[in-house]
């Protein structure tokens, strides 16, 4: 499917059906932009994209469902998903304070990360020998075993957000920053050159060439980084909080409730997906030009 | 057309190696006049680039060499020089209209004087109602000229064209080569333009300056007295002929000898 088959309207205003542009070499005509909503395509466009997951995880949840009824599974043991359902229905209220209260640690904790990594993969972009000195350190933070150290920063820092804060920057403050550093270190080294030459000084090669141009790379790490932030929130708060879906599934594990553990896995996965789709939102906000060169067919996107 | 606006006083140039110096310049000697074209070629690998860089102020010339315009030293200082790359380093995530004024961006010049300075040129480089779309959009030969709208909307005293076209299909090739000596002969831009192509060379060029292997010396500064405009036509005139065999001679003997 092409976008330029559509009905579309350049911004200029001029009508631009599927008739190159006139006098244009031919393949160099701009594709228009995609109509404001094309109602029948896209909603086909996402079942395509979402629709062999959904039919694979159904397939999943019938087999559970059989499974459990044939064999009689005691619910302690292995509850149906039917059950689990029902009884997370009927703790919705529960399972939406706890949720709001992970999303909420998620992303403030998420959101210093973000800042310190942008602080530090910015600072060994202009100082490079801080980057033989802090890479190795970053490195080491990645090694760090998360489940000896979050009940120590418990103990440190009691039950209050900082802890939690502590355990998302620790998990994603290493992805992120990595991200960032490659993806400013990987800019053209000839553009720079080209920049060089126009008499850019060192602030601007970075502000109109290494940051741009590290934005795919930082776009993936974001995608990597905010999946491992709300497992580390709920790991965190597993080993203590006053409230969040990790402490809400501690306690119900306890009193051997696995439908209302696995009813809080499943808003832990939405959440997780949601944050995840986010990030292409954003991207596609600020980074337009991928969206339009992929409209044009212009080869595979560089990511 | 005053005869030494470009000098360039022995410039020589040495990089060091893990294998000892390497010397890829060595005392280039030459004037050039304001608003002439002149091509550069030589063999592969013969420094071309590397003078470039120089005349570009990207890299100084080692020893006591010198580049001067209008007699004062501009030697390791960049700005008067704009240069385009073989490759059009066109950003992707600037639209054309953006990409062309990046070196207006980076002098400071604000966003608005910038694209009406751009604004001007866009008709000329074919490239009118391209303003807003992204460089991926566009054909190899439209990117070349936007690189080039780009290099020439700086306003710099001298123009450095390192192969601007070795990249593009031959008909592409021809149709921009014919359409460079158009613009060119337009506006008073003093060009300097590095190339493989004796054709080329001497199609588009006032003088054609030919380097020897490295470490690259002048080894002989032709001129081309071909009148203008030059029709394609004129690939295939007597003339024309003649000069292509004395150049392929030059570039080709001095290896053997």
């Amino acid at each position: 499917m092409t976008i330029r088959s559509e009905p579309a309207t350049r911004a200029g205003g001029a009508p631009v059906g599927g008739a190159p542009v006139g006098g244009a070499p031919v393949g160099g005509a701009p594709a228009p932009r995609p109509g404001p909503v094309a109602g029948p395509s896209r909603s086909r466009r996402l079942l395509r994209t979402v629709g062999p997951a959904l039919l694979v995880v159904l397939v999943l949840l019938v087999a559970w469902q059989v499974t459990v009824q044939l064999t009689g599974v005691r619910p302690q043991i292995l509850p149906s998903p039917l059950r689990v359902a029902q009884q997370g229905w009927l703790n919705r209220d529960d399972l939406a304070r706890h949720g709001l209260s992970t999303l909420a640690v998620t992303l403030i904790g998420f959101a210093i990360s973000l800042v310190v990594s942008w602080a530090v993969a910015m600072t060994v972009d202009f100082v490079p020998w801080l980057r033989r000195a802090l890479v190795p350190l970053l490195v080491g933070s990645q090694t760090l075993p998360i489940i000896a150290i979050a009940p120590l920063m418990i103990i440190w820092f009691g039950f209050g957000l900082l802890p939690k804060v502590l355990v998302i920057i620790l998990t994603t403050f290493f992805p992120v920053a990595i991200g960032l550093i490659e993806g400013f270190a990987g800019a053209d080294r000839e553009t720079g050159r080209l920049l060089a030459s126009m008499g850019a000084s060192r602030w601007q090669q970075f502000r109109f060439l290494r940051l741009p141009g590290a934005m795919p790379r930082f776009f993936t790490a974001l995608r990597i980084g905010i999946t491992y932030a709300v497992v580390a929130a709920i790991f965190a708060e597993y080993v203590g909080a006053t409230s969040g879906l990790g402490i809400y599934m501690s306690m119900q594990k306890n009193s051997f409730r696995t439908d209302l553990v696995l009813a809080a896995v499943f808003v832990t996965a939405v959440l997780s997906i949601t944050l995840f789709a986010l990030t292409y939102v954003v991207e596609r906000f600020v980074c337009p030009w991928n969206k339009r060169s992929i409209d044009a067919g212009a080869g595979p996107r560089d990511v | 057309m005053s005869d030494d606006y470009l000098r360039l006083r022995g410039v020589s140039k040495t990089f060091g190696t893990p294998n000892g110096p390497l010397p890829v310049l060595d005392g280039i000697d030459t004037t050039i006049g304001r608003g002439e074209f002149i091509a550069v070629i030589g063999p592969s690998g013969c420094g071309k680039s590397t003078l470039f860089n120089v005349l570009s102020g990207l890299e100084s010339p080692s020893g006591a060499g010198r580049v001067e315009l209008t007699g004062a030293d501009i030697t390791g200082t960049v700005g008067h020089c704009a240069y385009m790359p073989q490759r059009d380093l066109l950003m992707p995530w600037r639209t054309i209209g953006d990409n062309t004024v990046l070196g207006l961006d980076v002098q400071g010049v604000p966003r608005a004087e910038g694209r009406r300075r751009a604004a001007g040129l866009f008709d000329q480089f074919g490239l009118s109602g391209f303003e807003n779309a992204y460089p991926a959009e566009l054909s190899g030969g439209m990117r070349q000229r936007a690189a080039l709208l780009r290099t020439v909307v700086q306003d710099r005293e001298i123009v450095a064209l390192d192969e601007p076209f070795g990249a593009l299909d031959s008909l592409t090739r021809t149709d921009l080569q014919a359409w460079l000596q158009g613009v060119w002969q337009r506006h008073d831009w003093t060009v300097l333009m590095i190339t493989h192509d004796i054709r080329e060379a001497i199609y588009l060029a006032d003088r054609v300056l030919v380097l020897s292997p490295r470490p690259a010396r002048i080894v002989r500064e032709l001129a081309v007295p071909l009148p203008r405009p030059r029709d394609v036509r004129l690939l295939t005139a007597p003339e024309f002929v003649a000069l292509e065999a004395q150049l392929l001679d030059l570039l080709h003997s001095p290896a053997r000898s």
